[in-house]
């Protein structure tokens, strides 16, 4: 056994992430932890590798007790880590990136001709064919993990943990990484795989640890198990369905037409997506991230200007509009990242509340602000939410995540206008917390409001949505009506599998 | 009761921070004074002394603190709004120039001369800070050193006017570069034994106005919000390059107006260098970074700085020491001004740590 | 006006003296840029190191070699403290770097009354300069020689120092692993290295090279201090950073290019221009080279992604 990690317990705040889990490992082993986001998978991860300090708890690394407090810790004790998003420098090449910090250097010099032949030898000793003179900003990103993973042996760590390592790339992609994987593993090399994907967990793993609300809920062997046991510990209860009403969608409220965007790189990131959303229902965007979601919404609320094809908010042609005359067409956004796009930290609540309504009959008159209803209204809505402040003069910042969360939410939705796009709505908040906005949402639905769902949490989508779109590679490929799909059959449609696999 | 008093504290709490920059700022300067052989609580206690004691260095300091107000309220409003603008120098002189050149052109009651004059400046202010802004937009230049630019070529250009096309012939001293004196349509004194002019009355009708629009109208919450997160005022909805514009316009418009109320009411002909030599811009924005921005706050820093600067030029004859003092003094509070992100800093750091869950 | 070869080899003369403070400090810019770390206080760290050139120099009487080494350690002070603000603190480098800039002036002028009683300028006889070298091939013609007039040794080390950069930026490890830091400073950080560490000796060291501007303003073809002496040079040399877009050779292109500005300014001085329009030049002509600057970038990026969206086509074709 080369790895112990006995009874780990992590909380941030009043959450706990880790709850006196245990994982183990031996050498030459796959083992995956799988999970649902939020299951405390990545931060057991986080711990090991030394980017995150254990309240309590003991690692044991080849027989010795060790206390990691930075990943430089966990490197010198052969720990590497291929984390999901890449920590790679863009302009410079292939063989700067893998011998970064430990350079073949000659009196002070960087030797190129000797990184370069060392790098080379690297990738054919692994298989893990890069150009060493590419830039990494020119390379795909398949290639850019497999010099993440370069890295990793350059250093040479025997227990390499990946994060997410799919969740990036494109099936093909995939299908080398699991290739990599194996070949690693017959190399000697022990590997922890964190995943929800449970076909790639089945293609690749030896043993397989599931967690679920920050426990580990039992280790398996592969050979004893199949994804629906897998699933079912993963899920643990099948949530409570919330009963849609019976789905009576009215007029369109959102219509999306042959939409299609390049990216700087030339490639087409949406590709002639055409999407309705119509009063009285929900519809979801099921997809892995980096398929397009994000430009279709940033599109579709004018936060990106320049596309083709046609976007129709509640009857008004918006195509290539800015955000301000799109959201006084009736469309309401909760945006994917509550810091970057969602608030202003240092803004009180109140101000934050009043974002996007600024101009509004009901807030101001003469472009004078009604500061009596602004903080009526904040007032009420912090009520109504439960969000734990004292008053809405406090600052964004002072709250946390969760409650951060709330307020974007509460703001978006109780919006008075026909149609909302709720990216992530419930990132990061509790169970309780979860299901009022998962309430509010229906709600909006039965008043003959239009959702348009993207998440990337799949039983939210299952559970809320009317209607699924299934997106991959910058199209919208399937489409399903509430309870004619499952998380299975979604998960293999989002990663580029036939429907009828 | 305990919810007043809890109300207060809390109001009061953008106070503490500029207050420790101004203790530490005082103290360092003391530090300097010691090593260059001065006593350093007579001086500090003298420059004090020397800007409010007594009615007349009071009145001096709101006097020079008029300049001072319309910079700072000019540079909040910029920064503010994340637009690091420098410009408030290059606008006040172009606003001066303006006043000058402008007052005695027109033929009417002073009152008239006075309002015509003063928005000539402010028309004139605006449109070089537009001009600066168009630059920094259009070309993707970086803001602060184009107005720096901007700032020079003002100053020769209000040089060049003054020595060539508007130079005063009859001047007394033959040695002074200065315009034509004017004597209809000056702002006059307020108590006519002190020097403070109606200019100051201006000064504080602006700052009511700014702080109205900054934290009363539509207007005003697009500005902070774009200065607090320009991607989260994108996202809902506010114009950006329309809000800079406008932001920037205002800036440049009070700016002019300081400059014009400098020369309507204390010099009465634009002087070459009146307004780069004492660094009128700069106490101003150092007085908007040490009030976060806050307009009120603004209002007491520009007269605390404005106050110290009389200060030193009193120690100056008394005592010797230097009077660029305050020079320091102002710099040690500029930079830390800025210290207090670093509580921020710390919290947002701890914040992230506890998101990951 | 008379364009003999005389008046050609002056203007030459004058631009090298001119630009070479406006290079060493926008190398100094470009090196704080690469580690990312915004550095603006060139400006105060140059008239800093040019007031206590001026102070050792005097009180030395007329020490050459401990007034440019007083001038180099000053501006490493000034920087070390901007860095410790910067990168400690994490206060604004705006700010912090404008408070720089406006304090030096005051604690010069400050000092300088202090030291030698007087405000505006200071100069003395006894006062030594840098020394001037003509090099050796310049004797051979003597149109060269003139072409060389009055540049000291300082102002060929900033040509030599700009390609020391450059050898140091792009040939060194140490140069490497700093332009990694201004590539993805979180990826440096997590690969072990101490970023902050290495960003503040970057921004230390960034302090030598303006302290050799301060003491070419000094103590190069004038000897004497006077108050601003630096006027706005550290800011044009931001400009010619962004404009170089921080690689030492585009850096030094770009300053010679503000050099010829503030020459060709200086000349016309003598003509029946008025010094207030000649005076304008070169804070005009940063101006218009960041405008120039801006185009060619957008230029430069339209060319890139053309060539990008060429190369997908073609790889599609071929795929196909």
């Amino acid at each position: 056994m080369i790895l112990q990690m006995k009874d780990i317990v992590k909380t941030y705040g009043n959450v706990v992430a880790n709850d006196h889990v245990s994982i183990d490992l031996n050498e030459g082993e796959i083992l995956a932890i799988v999970g649902e986001n939020g299951a405390g998978k990545s931060t057991i991860m986080k711990i090991l590798y030394g980017l995150e300090k254990a309240d309590s708890g003991e690692i044991t690394v080849w027989g010795e007790k060790v206390n990691f407090r930075s990943p430089i810790d966990a490197m010198k004790h052969h720990i590497g880590m291929v984390q999901q998003h890449f920590m790679l420098f863009g302009s410079m090449t292939v063989t700067e990136n893998i011998v970064y910090n430990n350079e073949i250097a000659k009196n002070g010099f960087f030797d190129r001709k000797a990184n370069r032949e060392k790098v080379r030898q690297l990738s054919e000793k692994y298989g893990l064919m890069v150009d060493p003179d590419a830039i990494i900003d020119d390379c795909p990103v398949g290639t850019q993990q497999r010099v993440e993973i370069l890295k990793t042996l350059y250093q040479d760590a025997s227990l390499i943990i990946f994060d997410e390592p799919s969740a990036v790339l494109t099936p093909n992609e995939v299908d080398d990484l699991l290739r990599t994987l194996r070949e690693l593993a017959k190399a000697g090399k022990s590997i922890i795989l964190i995943t929800h994907k449970l076909n790639e967990v089945m293609a690749v793993a030896d043993r397989i640890t599931v967690m679920r609300a920050g426990k580990v809920i039992k280790t398996l062997n592969r050979a004893d198990t199949n994804t629906d046991e897998l699933s079912y510990l993963m899920i643990g209860r099948h949530t409570a369905d919330l009963q849609l009403r019976p789905h009576n969608p009215g007029e369109t409220l959102l219509q999306v037409k042959d939409l299609t965007m390049g990216s700087a790189a030339g490639k087409k990131v949406l590709n002639g997506v055409n999407l309705e959303v119509r009063a009285g229902e929900i519809v979801g965007i099921a997809g892995v991230s980096g398929n397009g979601q994000t430009e279709l919404v940033r599109c579709i609320t004018g936060l990106e200007r320049e596309y083709e094809g046609s976007v129709t908010v509640c009857g008004h042609d918006v195509s290539n509009k800015g955000v301000d005359t799109i959201r006084q067409a009736g469309l309401s956004h909760i945006p994917e990242d509550r810091y970057v796009w969602g608030s202003a930290r240092e803004a009180s609540l109140s101000d934050n509340f009043l974002m996007g309504e600024e101009n509004s009959e009901k807030y101001s008159r003469h472009g004078v602000l009604k500061s009596k209803q602004i903080i009526e209204h904040a007032d009420k809505l912090i009520a109504e939410y439960s969000v734990k402040v004292d008053n809405s003069r406090q600052k964004m910042k002072e709250l946390s995540g969760g409650n951060a969360q709330k307020i974007i939410t509460a703001r978006e939705i109780e919006r008075e206008v026909p149609l909302t796009i709720a990216c992530e709505p419930t990132r990061g908040i509790d169970i309780g917390a979860m299901e009022f906005v998962h309430e509010r949402l229906v709600n909006k639905r039965d008043h003959n409001g239009g959702i348009l769902l993207v998440s990337s949490e799949l039983s939210e989508i299952l559970k809320l949505s009317d209607r699924i779109y299934v997106m991959y590679n910058g199209q919208l490929n399937h489409e399903f009506k509430h309870g004619e799909v499952d998380e299975r059959k979604l998960g293999k449609l989002m990663l580029g599998g036939k429907a009828d696999e | 009761m305990n919810d007043k008093i809890k109300k207060l504290t809390a109001s009061l709490k953008p106070l503490l921070y500029p207050l420790i920059a101004i203790v530490v700022g005082l103290f360092a300067g003391g530090i300097i004074m010691a090593i260059t052989g001065h006593d350093p609580i007579k001086g500090i206690f003298g420059l004090v002394k020397g800007g409010f004691f007594s009615p007349y260095s009071l009145a001096s300091t709101l006097t020079r603190g008029t300049p001072v107000i319309f910079a700072a309220l000019s540079a909040a409003l910029a920064w503010g709004s994340g637009y690091s603008s420098m410009g408030a120098q290059g606008q006040m002189i172009i606003g001066a120039i303006t006043a000058a050149i402008v007052a005695p052109l027109i033929n009417a009651p002073g009152w008239v001369v006075v309002i015509v004059t003063l928005l000539a400046a402010m028309a004139a202010g605006a449109l070089y800070s537009l001009m600066s802004a168009w630059v920094s937009a259009r070309f993707d230049a970086y803001l602060l050193v184009i107005t720096l630019m901007f700032n020079y070529v003002a100053d020769y250009f209000a040089s060049y006017l003054t020595n060539y096309v508007f130079l005063d012939p009859n001047a007394l001293d033959k040695l002074a570069i200065q315009t034509q004196k004017i004597e209809n349509g000056i702002l006059p004194r307020i108590l006519s034994r002190y020097t403070t002019h109606y200019g100051f009355i201006i000064a504080l009708v602006c700052v009511a106005l700014v702080y109205f629009i900054v934290n009363k109208t539509s207007f005003g919450y697009k500005t902070r919000m774009t200065g607090l997160n320009a991607s989260f005022a994108q996202y809902g909805g506010i114009k950006a390059k329309r809000t800079m514009y406008l932001v920037l316009l205002l800036s440049g418009a009070i700016a002019g107006l300081g400059g014009a109320c400098e020369v309507l009411g204390t010099k009465f002909r634009y002087v070459d260098k009146m307004i780069t030599s004492p660094g009128y811009s700069w106490s101003g924005i150092t007085a908007s970074l040490m009030s976060g921005y806050n307009i009120l706050g603004c209002l007491f820093s520009a007269i605390f700085l404005a106050g110290i600067t009389v200060g030193g030029s009193v120690v100056e004859l008394s005592m010797n020491i230097p009077s660029e003092i305050t020079a320091i003094i102002q710099g040690v509070i500029t930079m830390l001004a800025t210290a207090r992100f670093v509580i921020n800093w710390k919290k947002k750091q701890n914040g992230k740590a506890g998101e990951q869950a | 006006m008379n364009f003999s070869w005389t008046y050609i080899s002056a203007i030459i003369s004058s631009t090298f003296r001119m630009c070479s403070p406006i290079l060493l400090c926008s190398l100094a810019a470009a090196v704080c840029s690469k580690a990312n770390v915004f550095n603006i206080a060139m400006e105060g760290c140059m008239m800093i190191s040019a007031f206590f050139a001026i102070v050792v120099n005097y009180f030395t009487g007329g020490s050459v070699i401990l007034s440019v080494l007083a001038a180099i350690l000053s501006s490493m002070a000034v920087s070390a403290l901007l860095a410790y603000f910067i990168i400690k603190l994490k206060a604004s480098p705006v700010v912090v770097g404008m408070a720089i800039n406006t304090t030096s002036s005051g604690l010069t002028t400050y000092l300088m009354y202090v030291f030698f009683k007087t405000k505006g300028l200071f100069q003395r006889p006894s006062l030594v300069g840098l020394t001037k070298v003509t090099p050796f091939f310049a004797s051979w013609f003597p149109e060269l020689s003139q072409m060389f007039y009055g540049l000291t040794y300082v102002d060929y080390l900033s040509w030599v120092l700009a390609i020391a950069v450059y050898i140091f930026m792009y040939k060194t490890v140490l140069g490497y692993r700093i332009r990694a830091i201004g590539i993805n400073q979180e990826a440096a950080r997590s690969l072990g290295t101490p970023v902050e560490k290495y960003q503040f000796i970057t921004m230390t060291l960034s302090g030598i090279l303006c302290g050799l501007a301060g003491c070419l303003l000094s103590m190069g073809s004038v000897t004497l201090f006077i108050q601003n002496i630096t006027s706005g040079k550290g800011y044009i040399a931001m400009t010619a950073n962004n404009l170089g877009r921080s690689h030492p050779i585009g850096v030094a292109l770009a300053s010679l290019f503000f050099g010829i500005c503030q020459s060709v300014g200086s000349f016309l001085q003598q003509t029946s221009l008025k010094g207030q329009i000649t005076g304008a030049i070169p804070y005009v002509a940063t101006i218009l080279a960041s405008i120039v600057s801006s185009i060619r970038t957008k230029q430069i990026k339209e060319r890139k992604i053309h060539e990008a969206m060429k190369k997908t086509v073609e790889r599609q074709e071929n795929a196909s």
